[in-house]
């Protein structure tokens, strides 16, 4: 097995990153057009409720006209188009990442924060600043291509921080754990009395809750095992930088976690679920290669090479 | 592409991620978080703030997040709740409910009341659905 966690500077072929530009950057354009509605919402809110964080702390002391958070849901969406399409991508990508980054912060604005975009802001953010669009894009032009065939370590070094940024995340949510509630929250009631208020307050407030959640919080022995198993995907997660394969169990594992956690707290990470925030664990071209092949058959049409860009 | 620029981003990436650890005190924020959610020792009796619809027998009715707060996440709604509590503009955010009730068509009920209430969450889902106390910081008519 190569060792590959902390290998920054192999080469890895352009297709890699960019179809990781396309894959992240439409789930985060899914996302702001799903929820423009909800985002332009805090443009009608109290100023008296405006509670900044992160960049809108530094840069707002009030909240925004209304025709300004709109116009920002706008333009993200514009951005968002361009950074998947790979078109003017030195512009659109740090353009993107950075009105992604301003309008879901700016939605955490309002007293309570939120914590199912984090990862997708912060791959954006990575991508962003990047060479994502130098293969499968509208305006990926001869000559752009860096190394051999298109293989380069500049297409590498961007998906391993992305690995890095993942695993570090939910390192640090599994630390939060032990040091807020202490070894407890994994032998005692800890997990428990979570998910049992959890759905009790969705439940009062008229939201979707998860019976699942509450039936099982009947049953004090189900909840140690789940906190452990918790913990071995959060506080272990930096096992996944030491090889491949290591990683791609582990992107599995907290795949599964996260399926768990929308059975027992219908508390859906979209971003996660749809597996997109695991992709950088994988060699995604090979998987769309696979279904580029699986699609002709279906299709009937002549075989053909796979894709390799212009170089 | 040179090396050095390189390494400054992926340790920048790395450390900006990790910061929230050495947070002091700690607090969250966005993107860079420091994941309390679920992390505090939280015990099974507990306050829930919410706002409730009432019919003309006085029957109790949930209220969705929408109503309540204007957005449609149920955290949100019990976080503009216990906002407006702690500020004593209870009757205000009661008032805002019931403007948004009276638009929604559910016209039989008649009245909101911001409560907070307090419930043994396990002992909630094992049938014990009544409060073991509540307290009405508001109550206001829904208008016609």
């Amino acid at each position: 097995m190569r060792e590959w966690g902390l290998r920054w500077f192999e080469p890895a072929p352009a297709r890699r990153l960019a179809l990781l530009r396309i894959l992240v950057g439409s789930a985060a354009l899914l996302y702001v057009v799903i929820r423009a509605p909800h985002l332009m919402s805090f443009g009608g809110f109290e100023a008296a409720r405006f509670d900044p964080v992160g960049p809108v702390g530094v840069l707002l002391d009030g909240p925004l006209p209304a025709w300004a958070v709109s116009a920002l849901v706008y333009a993200t969406i514009g951005a968002g188009v361009a950074f998947v399409a790979g078109w003017r991508f030195p512009v659109a990508g740090p353009a993107f990442a950075l009105l992604l980054l301003w309008v879901t912060t700016y939605r955490n604005s309002w007293g309570l924060v939120l914590h199912t975009e984090n990862l997708m802001v912060l791959h954006v953010l990575v991508l962003g600043s990047s060479p994502a669009a130098d293969a499968h894009a509208v305006d990926a032009r001869q000559g752009r291509l860096r190394g051999p065939g298109g293989r380069d370590w500049s297409y590498n070094w961007p998906i391993r921080v992305m690995v890095l940024v993942a695993v570090l995340a939910y390192f640090v949510s599994g630390w939060a754990k032990v040091r807020n509630g202490g070894w407890d929250w994994v032998t005692g009631d800890v997990l428990r009395n979570q998910i049992a208020n959890d759905n009790l307050r969705k439940l009062l407030a008229g939201d979707f809750y998860s019976p699942l959640g509450g039936w099982l919080s009947r049953y004090g022995w189900v909840f140690p095992p789940l906190a452990i198993t918790t913990q071995v995907v959060e506080l272990g997660a930096p096992l996944a930088l030491l090889g491949r394969r290591l990683g791609q169990a582990w992107a599995a594992l907290a795949w599964l976690f996260h399926a768990g956690i929308v059975a027992l707290m219908m508390i859906v990470f979209p971003y996660q679920l749809a597996g997109v925030a695991f992709a950088p664990f994988f060699a995604v071209e090979r998987g769309y290669d696979r279904l580029a092949a699986a699609w002709r058959r279906r299709m009937g049409t002549t075989p053909a090479a796979p894709y390799h860009p212009r170089a | 592409m040179r090396r050095a620029p390189v390494v400054a981003i992926s340790l920048l990436f790395a450390a900006a991620v990790l910061s929230p650890l050495v947070r002091s005190p700690p607090r969250d924020s966005y993107p860079l978080s420091n994941y309390p959610m679920f992390s505090d020792r939280l015990d099974a009796v507990n306050d829930v703030r919410t706002a409730v619809g009432r019919d003309a027998a006085g029957k109790r009715e949930l209220l969705s997040p929408l109503l309540i707060s204007g957005t449609d996440e149920a955290m949100m709604a019990v976080q503009t709740v216990g906002d407006a509590v702690a500020a004593g503009e209870a009757g205000e955010l009661c008032e805002a409910i019931a403007t948004r009730l009276a638009r929604s068509g559910r016209t039989h009920l008649r009245a909101v009341e911001v409560v907070t209430e307090r419930h043994h969450a396990v002992d909630y889902f094992r049938g014990a659905r009544d409060p073991l106390g509540a307290e009405v910081h508001a109550r206001c008519e829904v208008p016609a």
